[in-house]
């Protein structure tokens, strides 16, 4: 009886509360006959057996955790954070952890995984691949080369980006990285296109201030404004006495007269 | 109380007192100060309330005697004190480096309506200089050839109206920059006259006046001279010539003088009386410029950090 009870309560709980998704990935196999790829992919032999070694998934996840890397809990907080960056951006973003890329590239595996399957057209990737020694990770973007992405999501940006999570990725907090991935990519998103900003030791997203270059002007134009109000205060002339004389000499009965000029010796030498 | 220019006290209101018995029995009546520091003498026709020297603003003033003045001329003012002290508010007024002392109004206004008392003169010289001129040029051995040649040059030269600083407390070249004065309307000093001037004699000799005119005289004349000579180089080797005056008197020029001691100099500020020839001679503030500077780069900094923040 105890046990029927207990029964029933397992399967009513199956049926009656909504089962989370994100907890097992749902990767579908590819076969030559139906590779699961986009429609805009142009199928041929040079990149057929990069389709069928790459996962299938469905495009709605954002968080592919083969790597087994976040609790449940932990990938649906970055689920969330996922779907709100989504909304507010219109950039589609793909976190893959894994073990095994196939022999692949970290770089390629994840440009495969975003382009074979179903993302939207501009889009980043952030893989973190922990087979072997120390983890790798890698974030790629994906769109329009001169669109919002790639000026958002610059390589220097980028290279911020994982040189700041990466602390965090050597002692195995993924979730911690992951979650300042998400919030590094909003604060970027966030921000003014141009300019130079940096992330900054505190995880924050701060402008590049050129100081070098301000105090160099300031100094500039502090000498510049001393200079002219000391040239202002030093622009009389002091007049010579020659100066004053000569307009009191009195030119009409001005007399000079060259009475002898004889020439008396010459020295010759070979110095001017 | 003797007459002998002795000095009295210029605390002691009996000095004043007794000067009054002075001015009854002496011709005219004048007040006349000797400052204590810089000994400097001057006069005036009506009794000042001064506490400090109007030359080196140092304090210290005593009385002495009128010492009398007569034969002198004098060019009356023609520009006002206050077109003295809106032309040196113009100056220092927007100037971030000039010592703050030197705009307060007490500063500004303690400018004097002084009679600087100069020698006036003709002054004619004539005579015979002689040069030794040089030419050198190089000759068919490509060896450097100077030529050299005796010249003598006759000269007559007339100085007229040349005015000399004969106060050794006013910087000659700053009074030679503002002494364009017209002396069409010399006129005697009138010692009735009971304006607030003041009339600040000389403390130069007859004969260290005439040496000075003579050695700045022939100075100007030799350079005249020698632009006549046909020579690249050319050297006075004797000077045979003489230097006289004539016309001679004292004649007190108007200037306005305001004298402000800051940090152990003195510095002078004169403005022409007659003609508003002005000539200011204002330090540079160490405090007052460091703290320009500063306030200039933090807002250049400011301003410069803003448009990087924000652009």
């Amino acid at each position: 009886m105890k046990f029927n009870r207990c029964f029933f309560l397992v399967i009513f709980s199956f049926l009656f509360f909504p089962i989370n998704s994100l907890a097992s990935i749902n990767t579908y196999t590819r076969t030559n006959d139906n590779l699961l790829v986009p429609k805009d992919v142009v199928v041929d032999d040079s990149n057929i057996q990069e389709i069928l070694e790459t996962p299938a998934v469905n495009s709605l996840e954002k968080i592919y955790d083969y790597a087994d890397l976040y609790t449940e809990g932990e990938e649906q907080k970055l689920y969330n954070q996922v779907i709100n960056f989504i909304n507010t951006s219109n950039i589609d973003v793909a976190i893959v952890t894994t073990n095994d890329t196939n022999n692949y590239l970290i770089s390629d595996y994840a440009y495969h995984f975003y382009d074979y399957n179903d993302f939207k057209k501009d889009g980043v990737v952030f893989v973190i691949c922990v087979a072997g020694g120390s983890p790798e990770i890698f974030m790629g973007n994906i769109g329009d080369k001169n669109g919002k992405v790639f000026s958002i999501y610059s390589d220097d940006r980028i290279r911020d980006i994982l040189q700041y999570i990466y602390s965090d990725i050597k002692e195995s907090k993924y979730y911690s990285a992951t979650n300042t991935y998400i919030k590094i990519l909003d604060g970027f998103f966030n921000l003014n296109r141009v300019g130079d900003y940096r992330v900054s030791a505190g995880g924050k997203i701060i402008k590049i201030i050129p100081w070098i270059e301000i105090v160099i002007l300031s100094v500039a134009l502090s000498f510049i404004f001393i200079m002219f109000f000391v040239y202002r205060l030093r622009e009389y002339k002091k007049l010579s006495y020659r100066e004053f004389l000569s307009k009191r000499i009195d030119e009409s009965t001005l007399n000079v007269k060259l009475e002898e000029d004889e020439f008396c010796n010459s020295i010759i030498s070979d110095k001017k | 109380m003797s007459y002998d220019g002795d000095i009295l006290y210029e605390e002691d209101d009996e000095v004043f007192e007794n000067s009054s018995e002075v001015e009854e029995k002496s011709p005219t009546s004048v007040f006349g100060y000797r400052c204590n520091h810089c000994g400097s003498v001057f006069y005036s026709f009506t009794r000042q309330n001064i506490n400090s020297c109007i030359i080196c603003s140092e304090q210290g003033i005593s009385s002495v005697f009128f010492n009398g003045m007569k034969d002198s001329y004098l060019i009356p003012f023609n520009k006002s004190i206050k077109d003295f002290i809106l032309e040196y508010r113009k100056k220092i007024i927007w100037n971030p480096i000039v010592p703050i002392k030197f705009k307060r109004k007490k500063t500004m206004w303690s400018v004097k309506e002084v009679y600087l008392s100069c020698f006036l003169s003709d002054i004619n010289q004539k005579g015979t200089l002689y040069f030794v001129g040089v030419d050198q040029e190089k000759n068919s051995d490509n060896l450097m050839e100077k030529k050299m040649y005796n010249v003598l040059e006759s000269i007559y030269f007339d100085y007229t109206n040349v005015l000399l600083n004969i106060n050794s407390k006013i910087d000659d070249r700053v009074f030679q920059t503002v002494c364009d004065y017209d002396f069409s309307n010399l006129k005697s000093i009138d010692f009735s006259d009971k304006s607030q001037f003041f009339y600040l004699v000389g403390d130069m000799q007859g004969d260290s006046i005439s040496e000075k005119s003579r050695k700045k005289i022939s100075k100007q004349t030799v350079a005249v001279a020698c632009q006549n000579i046909p020579h690249s180089l050319k050297k006075l080797k004797d000077d045979q010539s003489v230097v006289s005056f004539s016309n001679t008197k004292e004649v007190f020029v108007p200037i306005y003088l305001l004298s402000v001691k800051y940090k152990n100099n003195i510095y002078q500020c004169i403005m022409n009386g007659q003609n508003g020839k002005k000539y200011f001679n204002l330090p540079i503030g160490i405090i007052e410029t460091t703290i320009f500077a500063l306030f200039i780069f933090g807002l250049v900094f400011l301003i410069s950090y803003l448009i990087a923040y924000f652009l």
